[in-house]
């Protein structure tokens, strides 16, 4: 039975897999005002929680929702996705990648709370505190905004999630899973668009997220390998993860009816399923269409 | 945003269109054989490109990255601790000596490119992948294919070719759905340079080369570039070009107009756009999307999901860079050369010395 609802922040962040240039004219309306708005607008709708990336313009969005009457900062679950791996993209473009890494070391280990745990990083030479340290850097900010009880998951970003499992590097997924789960006393879970792939390596390790965040949509986009072996992959991590399926609408290429269509078919695998928009009317539409075609079992 | 048609989605429509995707790669036909093949690839220089060819790779055909090398201590101490099933080098001779790689992928920074491709050349390495641009200056690249051998397979890391929206736009030109190209209008634009910064300063070169390289590599491949016909170019954040804006001339006659920057902040990610107009029509094509507007008869517009449903077979950053990697293996398989070859693409380097001889005097 699907457990939650989100809000995705794609629109509100600038981010389209349509278009640019859609990502451009919502990115126009998203103002800290309007976001709320739209919010609202969900939640009034059926809708249970926000799913976002750790973009700064969340940062701001949420404090302006700490200062809101009509709208409680408890009223949703989170489900945070880690890093924005955009902004570090971009560094990495600049200065290098030995001096962006430089560069996170330096930011971890200012910290006091994170310099004992980078120092054993250090003496240990142990990549994966540190890997699981940024993670916590990254979050951190959030985590003094939002009551921890309502985080219900961390999702580690699909860059980092695909060249953990490139590279075969199980142990990295695990310690960072422990990390997230009993320094954090955080959910923990991945995002993929290689969901064959992904489960097919999670299988061979005999290890699964408590969460799986991936695309799912009737024209098989960002589905890989292919639409029916991500559905397979879907179906049986399903037994084992919380699914959580984004980019119901292949990014606006089709129909809300169409998606719902489809969506029905898969629901029984699923445990939240996640859409965005930047215009308060289209949340309520679709958020009362969606809850109310894929609520009942 | 201009919407041309209301997409429905059915069953049919779809398998419609994946087989139009995998019409624009007839190259690609047996894929699944090659990627049986026992292959050893090696990555020289573990930045952005480095890791994302590399993921891209293993995930490809897990395991198929035996080796990286970086001259960062950093990145390779730190690596090999990480990393298991990779080994790690400082050094390429010692890397070549312990893997014995069939491909090597040179993804470090553009100067390097001709001593290191030249290096592994003369190591009898036959197939190598060169980031864009191959090098600093068609000279280099000239020289480079004449240390190559007719067993030497030299290919480019343009990937923009192999994009199904530029593929598609390419078709039509070639089908003359356009009539005669009357004019084009193109830019690829970023935000990656944004503050000041002197790390340019010992390429001497800036946009043009690094970002641009890739719209006139399109517009060459499209449409074959006669002439530089104007050229200038403006410092915004180093002391080389920031912006470029050049105008081309083309075999029918028409104008292509091209600007590049890399600090346009209204840009998240790169974008790479062109209006091509004809007697017939109007292209409107970018990454995102191909619009197809032909008064009186079709206005279409197809956007990235239509065309990429469950293809390629990894989703890692745009689907161009699997097709490309997917491509290079294939023409290993096949012992044909790539479509980016530095030979095929070699025309790209002299248009862009020409550009940068044209602009020679900045606009400040």
């Amino acid at each position: 039975m699907i457990e939650d609802f989100l809000l995705g922040d794609n629109p509100f962040i600038g981010v389209s897999h349509l278009a640019q240039e859609k990502a451009r004219e919502e990115a126009k309306v998203s103002t800290v005002k309007n976001k709320i708005k739209v919010l609202k607008a969900a939640l009034n709708s059926g809708a249970t929680g926000y799913t976002f990336s750790t973009h700064d313009s969340n940062l701001e969005l949420l404090a302006a929702i700490k200062k809101e009457e009509n709208l409680h900062i408890e009223d949703m679950n989170y489900y945070i996705l880690v890093p924005y791996a955009q902004s570090y993209i971009r560094q990495a473009n600049k200065a290098g990648a030995p001096a962006l890494i430089q560069k996170i070391i330096a930011e971890i280990a200012k910290h006091p709370s994170r310099l004992i745990h980078a120092l054993k990083g250090v003496m240990m030479i142990d990549p994966k505190i540190f890997a699981s340290l940024f993670i916590e850097m990254n979050l951190s900010p959030y985590m003094k905004i939002l009551p921890p009880k309502k985080v219900k998951a961390v999702l580690l970003h699909e860059v980092l999630t695909e060249l953990i499992v490139s590279f075969d590097l199980i142990d990295l997924l695990k310690h960072i899973d422990h990390h997230v789960h009993n320094r954090l006393n955080l959910g923990f879970g991945i995002e993929t668009r290689n969901i064959g792939q992904v489960y097919n390596w999670l299988r061979k390790n005999n290890y699964f997220p408590e969460y799986i965040m991936t695309p799912l949509n009737p024209l098989g986009y960002q589905m890989a390998p292919g639409k029916t072996q991500a559905e397979k992959a879907v179906k049986e991590a399903g037994g084992r993860s919380k699914i959580i399926a984004i980019n119901i609408l292949a990014s606006g290429a089709v129909s809300f009816e169409d998606a719902l269509k489809y969506m029905k078919n898969v629901k029984n695998s699923l445990y939240a399923v996640a859409v965005g928009t930047s215009k308060p009317w289209r949340a309520k539409e679709n958020f009362a269409k969606i809850t109310s075609a894929l609520r009942q079992c | 945003m201009q919407k041309y048609t209301n997409y429905t989605y059915s069953n049919k429509q779809a398998t419609t269109e994946r087989n139009e995707m995998w019409a624009l790669y007839p190259e690609l036909k047996g894929i699944n054989e090659v990627l049986d093949d026992d292959l050893r690839i090696a990555t020289i220089g573990l930045g952005k490109m480095g890791l994302l060819h590399s993921a891209i790779l293993n995930m490809l055909k897990p395991g198929i990255v035996k080796a990286i090398v970086d001259k960062s201590y950093l990145v390779t101490f730190g690596g090999s601790r990480l990393i298991k099933n990779v080994k790690f080098y400082r050094d390429i001779s010692k890397m070549i000596h312990g893997v014995e790689p069939d491909i090597v992928y040179i993804t470090t920074p553009t100067r390097s490119h001709y001593p290191i491709a030249s290096q592994l050349i003369e190591k009898q390495i036959s197939n190598l992948f060169l980031e864009k641009p191959p090098t600093d200056n068609s000279k280099k690249a000239s020289s480079l294919l004449r240390k190559c051998g007719s067993n030497h397979k030299l290919m480019v890391g343009l990937q923009k070719r192999y994009s199904a929206t530029f593929r598609r736009a390419k078709k039509l030109v070639e089908e003359k759905t356009l009539g005669k190209i009357s004019s084009v209008e193109a830019y690829i634009k970023s935000n990656d340079v944004a503050t000041p910064t002197n790390r340019f300063d010992r390429l001497g070169k800036g946009v043009l080369l690094d970002l641009g390289v890739h719209l006139v590599d399109l517009i060459q491949w499209i449409f074959n570039v006669e002439k530089v016909e104007k050229a200038a170019m403006r410092k915004i954040h180093t002391n080389v070009d920031d912006h470029f804006q050049a105008s081309l001339k083309l075999p029918s006659g028409a104008e292509a107009l091209i600007e590049v920057s890399w600090s346009d902040t209204s840009r998240r990610l790169p974008e790479t756009y062109m209006k091509i107009r004809g007697e017939k029509g109007i292209i409107e094509v970018s990454e995102d999307y191909l619009k197809l507007d032909l008064p009186g008869s079709t206005k279409t517009a197809r956007y990235k999901p239509h065309y990429y449903q469950g293809i390629p077979q990894v989703n890692l950053a745009d689907p161009e860079y699997t097709l490309e990697n997917m491509h290079f293996l294939h023409t290993i398989h096949y012992a044909k050369q790539p479509i980016t070859s530095l030979q095929n693409t070699f025309k790209t380097m002299k248009i862009i010395d020409e550009l940068y001889e044209k602009a020679r005097k900045p606009i400040d």
